[in-house]
């Protein structure tokens, strides 16, 4: 053991360890991007762009396996020409698929005609289950700036917490660190939202800090309440789907929330870059 | 081959940590292929490379992915180093001790995340997140590391001999 600290190269590689640490903790907060990390995303953006898309084919071709039967399997070994026929279905649903999801993206931005929104695909996502961020394919090419906030067609999805020249990291509404200011859209009560961490996919958000005496049923709509100068009012957060009763209810949790968006499938997302209005005014 | 084996198994490992793993998992459950690769190239060549390999791997993700800069770099960077500490120390063929490795380096990474989510204000039971994920994460690494450890040794034999032969005159 003492021969090992007497290895000059193991050392200073140990003292690197320890500064990495230091410099994680040091950047834990709101930061800006250096020029090297914008750059580096910038060469690797169209590469990941690139493998995101081709990982939905590999990801269906998986799917097609565990969902086809011995019968099928069989069929497939019979007939070649069916086969093809069904390489062809596949094909047609998934652009049919695609096609849904663009147009029910375009029907929103169409909705929210007060928005100006950005488009983006979903090139990557962080490791593991413990932080919910991910990458998309625009950047400040783009007009993305930090703290603007990022949505779909079923509703609230985060907001961007850095970015790049040609990409953005986005902070999920899931992530165990991330709160949102919301309101129950039916008693217009107040509350926040906080992501929650467990093994799993649950993707669930705790409800807290609703007056006293709050009236919450399962089925209740979150939507955002516009405080703070981050997420606008009126964005789909989520459902109620359990609702606590207890005594404190500034410690505890008041209910539990379904996220409206189905966050382990997320493609294609939009980037509030501003209101018509404030367009209006440049 | 040894010159585009490595680097190859490196992009294989990322694409499939941030892309493909974060859509196909079971559960939540997913192996640490980027650990894999790095616990074998520092268990082949060295805890020098190891642990420059591990650096350069981990500031790539936590730039491109991750939420705090260094802590992937971090936990790759170490366990690269241990598996360094194995260099020509076993028989060539054995795959057990770079699996070890690089399950107590998945093990060591959890643990740094967990660590970040807690100071980050996150909470969560340690039990659950132990049981219903670090561990079975642990063992999937510990399972894709033999393949792993396996094609990145075959791809680096030439240059594994040669080093093992000039150690010994």
């Amino acid at each position: 053991m003492r021969g090992l600290f007497q290895n000059k190269p193991f050392v200073i590689m140990l003292i690197a360890i320890v500064l990495l640490g230091i410099l994680a903790f040091a950047t834990a907060g709101e930061r800006s991007v250096s020029w090297l990390e914008s750059t580096v995303g910038t060469v690797v953006q169209p590469v990941q762009t690139f493998a995101s898309k081709a990982s939905n084919e590999i990801i269906g071709f998986v799917q097609r396996i565990f969902k086809t039967t011995d019968a099928d399997k069989e069929l497939e070994q019979l007939s070649v020409r069916l086969a093809q026929l069904e390489t062809v279905e596949e094909e047609n649903e998934r652009l049919r698929a695609e096609n849904e999801r663009l147009k029910a993206l375009l029907n929103y931005s169409e909705i929210s005609a007060d928005y100006s929104l950005v488009t983006a695909s979903v090139i990557g996502n962080s490791q593991g289950i413990w932080f919910d961020v991910f990458t998309i394919n625009a950047g400040r090419n783009k007009g993305i700036e930090t703290d603007m906030p990022v949505v779909n067609a079923d509703g609230l999805i985060g907001r961007v917490t850095e970015v790049g020249a040609t990409w953005s990291k986005v902070t999920a509404i899931i992530d165990s660190g991330t709160e949102v200011s919301v309101m129950v859209e039916r008693t217009r009560d107040i509350g926040l939202s906080r992501g929650t961490l467990d093994a799993g996919e649950a993707h669930m958000l705790e409800l807290y800090f609703l007056a006293s005496g709050y009236d919450l049923v399962p089925g209740d709509v979150i939507t955002t309440n516009g405080m703070g100068s981050v997420y606008p009012r009126g964005i789909t957060v989520g459902t109620v789907t359990e609702v606590s009763r207890t005594s404190d209810s500034s410690t505890s949790r008041n209910a539990v929330i379904q996220p409206s968006v189905d966050f382990s499938h997320l493609e294609e997302v939009m980037v509030i870059t501003g209101t018509e209005a404030e367009e209006g005014e440049e | 081959m040894r010159r585009i084996i490595l680097p190859a198994m490196i992009l294989i490992g990322i694409y499939l940590d941030s892309i493909l793993f974060s859509r196909l998992n079971i559960g939540g459950i997913r192996p640490d292929a980027l650990m894999s690769v790095v616990v074998s190239a520092g268990v082949l060549l060295g805890s020098m490379q190891g642990g420059l390999i591990g650096l350069g791997v981990g500031l790539f993700m936590d730039v491109l992915f991750g939420k705090f800069i260094g802590l992937s770099a971090m936990s790759y960077m170490a366990a690269g180093m241990v598996g360094g500490l194995f260099y020509q120390k076993f028989f060539a063929d054995n795959v057990i001790v770079p699996a070890a490795v690089a399950a107590a380096g998945a093990l060591l990474k959890e643990h740094i995340m967990m660590l970040a989510v807690l100071l980050n204000g996150g909470t969560f039971s340690y039990g659950a997140m132990l049981g219903g994920y670090v561990l079975p994460c642990t063992v999937l690494t510990l399972a894709l590391e033999m393949p792993v450890h396996v094609l990145l040794k075959r791809g680096l034999a030439r240059q594994v001999h040669a080093e093992h032969r000039s150690s010994r005159t």
